[in-house]
């Protein structure tokens, strides 16, 4: 269980992480999901102490990450693929990291297999593509066999058959009862991989729950589209039936009610239906809207608002 | 901490820049005198007004002439061992590794200190081996029992570890090795140069470099420090330089 306690941070005059408060469960995989700037990465390099807060903690199972004796082997981190020195080979870089932790050497050449780096583990990493860092990184991660996985955008940089093959692997490790955080930009990514989800912008945490109870929560799930040449006196219909309306020209939407209410309802006042569409709000949508306020660097609208 | 102190080895050695680095420093450290050794006239006036031939300090001052630039890339090892990981961003996988960042530091430091004195004993052994055999060849010896040359011995093999920490320092409180560089390199060659040929009655004795060079000179200068206390000096002002750094790196995000 990795608690997060109030945690803020500055840099300079920019607020990166504004009391952020939420917790990981163990044996599942949460998706850490933000816009670009809204604080993901820097709240991990806090929860490792590579950053210093102003103010909060970030602990894992009561102790902060300094207290860990041998932190490798309880909480494993892939931050960024680029923490490697380019003229070191691979397997040495995991070396080092064992020795410091008292790891077994042998682990190395495990998780080397492991990841499939085993054929270039005595190559410089200066010679490795993006993604070949990124399956480093991971190695780098799962060397001390850790309860506690911390995953910043792992699939940058990989090919699908890579990033099916880092999702069936979270996905593995958080059945194997470890607690998996995983960050992204991208919800539909999380959408595929995470049972639960914490959402942020601005350093500020916008929601967490279930990703079920983040798509139910966000815009209530659906709303239908209606458009009629009587759309005034069908949308005042809808809402004595209890529905919410929300008036266009010539056309509502309405929440709270389904189509076949909608279509019902038309049919029995003899009113004339020119549209009538379900819409489901989409993950990304529910990101969007859930983020919206909290956007650090938002793009003006398209003519006709391309939400 | 004996793990740690292995980690920060192989991260030493797997780098090859430090391996050039440290094939360098042997070649220059021990070539130099070798060839000085060998081309030097031994019986023109020295800088006492004495031939070579009969001034034994002189002689030995010749076979370690490679390590004024010796002890420099010395210094430069130091700034390696932190500003590389800084350059390169491995300080995070480093101090995610080990939270408790002190204890790398004190890693680096102590494999610095073991690793400079293994190296300085065996270039100056070889330097003295090397050159005192060109010389005898050339029919003047060095003459192990003169009065002093022990102690420029001895304060050339010391005077490594200092180098070495003084740059481990400037390298934490700078950061980006090249910048630590071009510090540890122009402080003592231009700088305190400068400093000390203007300003030799008042501060230059307390030109740091300088003062640690005070024990590998033939004999005391005037307004120095002695041999012993300059080399304390030094060592001093590189132990405050690593902790201030170390402090810093503390304080500071990785």
């Amino acid at each position: 269980m990795l608690e997060v306690r109030h945690l803020t941070k500055r840099f300079g005059a920019v607020l990166a992480v504004n009391d952020l408060s939420f917790d990981v469960r163990e044996g599942r995989v949460t998706g850490f999901l933000g816009p670009n700037g809204s604080g993901k990465s820097t709240t991990m390099r806090i929860m490792l102490q590579l950053d210093r807060p102003q103010a909060g903690t970030a602990t894992f199972s009561g102790r902060s990450y300094r207290e860990l004796k041998h932190p490798l082997r309880e909480v494993g981190a892939l931050l960024d693929a680029g923490y490697v020195h380019p003229t070191r080979t691979a397997s040495k870089h995991l070396r080092y990291l064992a020795l410091s932790n008292s790891i077994p050497t042998r682990r190395v050449d495990e998780v080397l297999e492991l990841v499939g780096l085993g054929e270039v583990a005595d190559k410089r990493v200066g010679g490795f593509s993006l993604g070949m860092r990124q399956r480093l990184g991971l190695a780098g991660a799962l060397l001390g066999d850790p309860g506690v996985l911390l995953f910043d955008e792992p699939v940058n940089g990989l090919d699908p058959e890579g990033i099916l093959w880092v999702r069936t692997f979270m996905q593995r490790l958080a059945a194997e009862g470890r607690t998996v955080l995983v960050s992204s930009h991208l919800l539909s990514e999380m959408a595929l991989t995470a049972n639960d989800l914490v959402v942020i912008g601005r350093g500020q945490l916008i929601r967490q729950g279930s990703v079920d109870e983040f798509l139910n929560q966000t815009a209530s799930g659906g709303w239908v589209e209606v458009r009629s040449p009587q759309a005034e006196v069908l949308a005042a219909l809808v809402e004595g039936s209890g529905g919410r309306v929300t008036r266009g020209q010539g056309s509502f939407s309405a929440s709270g009610v389904t189509a076949a209410d909608v279509g019902e309802l038309a049919a029995a006042n003899g009113i004339v239906l020119h549209e009538l569409s379900p819409k489901q709000v989409s993950l990304e949508e529910a990101f969007i809207e859930a983020t919206r306020d909290a956007q650090q660097y938002t793009s003006a609208p398209l003519a006709d608002g391309a939400s | 901490m004996i793990g740690l102190i292995r980690a920060e080895w192989l991260k030493l050695r797997s780098v090859r820049s430090n391996v050039i680095l440290m094939i360098s420093i042997a070649v220059l450290a021990v070539g130099l005198g070798a060839l000085l050794a060998a081309v030097v006239p031994l019986d023109d006036p020295g800088p006492n007004g004495l031939p070579l031939s009969l001034d034994p300090l002189i002689r030995v001052q010749l076979v370690t002439a490679g390590f004024g630039l010796g002890l420099a890339l010395l210094g430069v090892l130091g700034v390696q061992v932190i500003g590389q990981e800084y350059r390169f961003n491995t300080i995070r996988a480093t101090f995610a590794a080990t939270p408790r960042r002190g204890r790398v530091l004190a890693a680096k430091a102590v494999l610095l200190v073991v690793a400079t004195l293994l190296i300085a004993a065996i270039l100056v052994s070889l330097s003295v081996a090397i050159g005192g055999a060109i010389l005898a060849g050339r029919g003047v010896g060095l003459d192990m029992s003169a009065p002093g040359t022990w102690r420029l011995l001895i304060g050339t093999w010391l005077l490594a570890p200092g180098y070495a920490l003084a740059g481990f320092g400037v390298g934490m409180i700078l950061r980006q090795p090249i910048g630590s560089i071009v510090a540890v390199l122009a402080w003592p060659m231009v700088i305190e140069q400068i400093v000390v040929g203007f300003l030799t009655d008042s501060v230059g004795r307390w030109m740091p470099y300088h003062a640690g060079g005070q024990v590998v000179e033939e004999h005391a200068r005037e307004h120095m420090f002695g041999p012993w206390a300059g080399f304390a000096y030094f060592l001093g002002f590189a132990l405050v330089l690593c902790l201030i750094g170390a402090v810093l790196v503390q304080r500071r995000d990785a």
